[in-house]
């Protein structure tokens, strides 16, 4: 009996070249990379020079946060006007009244005053940071001078991980809130403005959904 | 007289240098807090700028020292 339907025959194609996709998961590189970011650097992915007290030996710093720079400018502002206040102040001669000597001291413990303003919020900045490992996340809280917060969850104990970034000031420079839930004993971790928040949180699923992986096999 | 109480015929001088130092005196001991908390700070992380910080901390003391002697001096 004739065949009614004969597939044609299939040219020998060379196969197709599969896709370029762009690299999506920069957290979890086939070998850490190591970069150089300046030590002020409010966003560090793979900083070199990162230590912390409970980080061990295998343990590697994908990312290291803190807040953006512009949190910085109310008090730096302060701290200016806190400088120029004295020369405002002899020029009206609002301390004529004083013995010069006391007025003397008076300016020195006002710049020493306007020092220790500058030194607590530039270290509450600059200390009070979020460090994303391969296997955790840590948070470190300087609330202020005598009392210290440090807290960690492991990364499989993270269930979810959103940002939000609110006001005219987050969104034209980027920054804003990480919040992770996590099944550790710390229900939640939020790092507060934070540049890239959306990186951070990109970062942060790839590191999850990678560690279940290689947990899962 | 500026700066004498009308009651008591008294300077009052003498009464603000006085607590002028105890401020400066408390003031050093909160400036040695600040020299010890940033070692704590610098002991928890380290970004490689911990030995400005330190020092800049033993500056601050050693300025409010300073200011202190001065008081004493002066006032």
């Amino acid at each position: 009996m004739p065949d009614i339907f004969v597939n044609p025959p299939t040219p020998n194609l060379p196969p197709k070249p599969s896709p370029i996709v762009p690299d999506a998961s920069p957290a979890t590189p086939p070998a850490f990379r190591k970069n150089h970011p300046s030590c002020f650097s409010a966003f560090a992915l793979y900083p070199d020079k990162v230590r912390f007290e409970t980080k061990e030996k295998e343990e590697k710093v994908v990312l290291f946060l803190r807040q953006h720079p512009l949190v910085n400018v109310p008090w730096i502002l302060l701290v200016v006007a806190m400088l120029l206040a004295p020369l405002l102040v002899g020029r009206l001669g609002i301390l004529a009244f004083l013995p010069h000597g006391f007025e003397l001291i008076l300016i020195l413990a006002w710049y020493l005053l306007t020092l220790i303003i500058a030194m607590e919020n530039f270290l509450d900045w600059f200390f009070n940071v979020c460090i994303v490992t391969n296997l955790r996340i840590v948070d470190i809280d300087f609330v202020n001078l005598i009392y210290k917060n440090v807290s960690d969850a492991n990364i499989n104990k993270i269930q979810d991980v959103s940002y939000n970034m609110g006001g005219v000031i987050r969104t034209i420079f980027n920054f804003g809130d990480v919040v992770i839930q996590t099944a550790a004993e710390i229900e939640q971790f939020e790092f507060e403005a934070v540049p890239n928040p959306a990186r951070v949180v990109k970062i942060l699923e790839d590191l999850r959904f990678g560690k279940g992986e290689r947990e899962s096999k | 007289m500026v700066g004498t109480l009308p009651i008591f015929g008294i300077s009052i001088w003498p009464i603000v240098k006085i607590a002028a130092l105890i401020l400066l005196g408390l003031y050093l001991v909160f400036a040695l807090v600040v020299v010890r908390q940033v070692q704590l700070m610098t002991d928890t992380v380290g970004v490689g700028f911990e030995g400005p910080i330190r020092a800049f901390s033993y500056l601050h003391f050693i300025f409010a020292v300073m200011i202190f002697i001065a008081a004493i001096l002066i006032l």
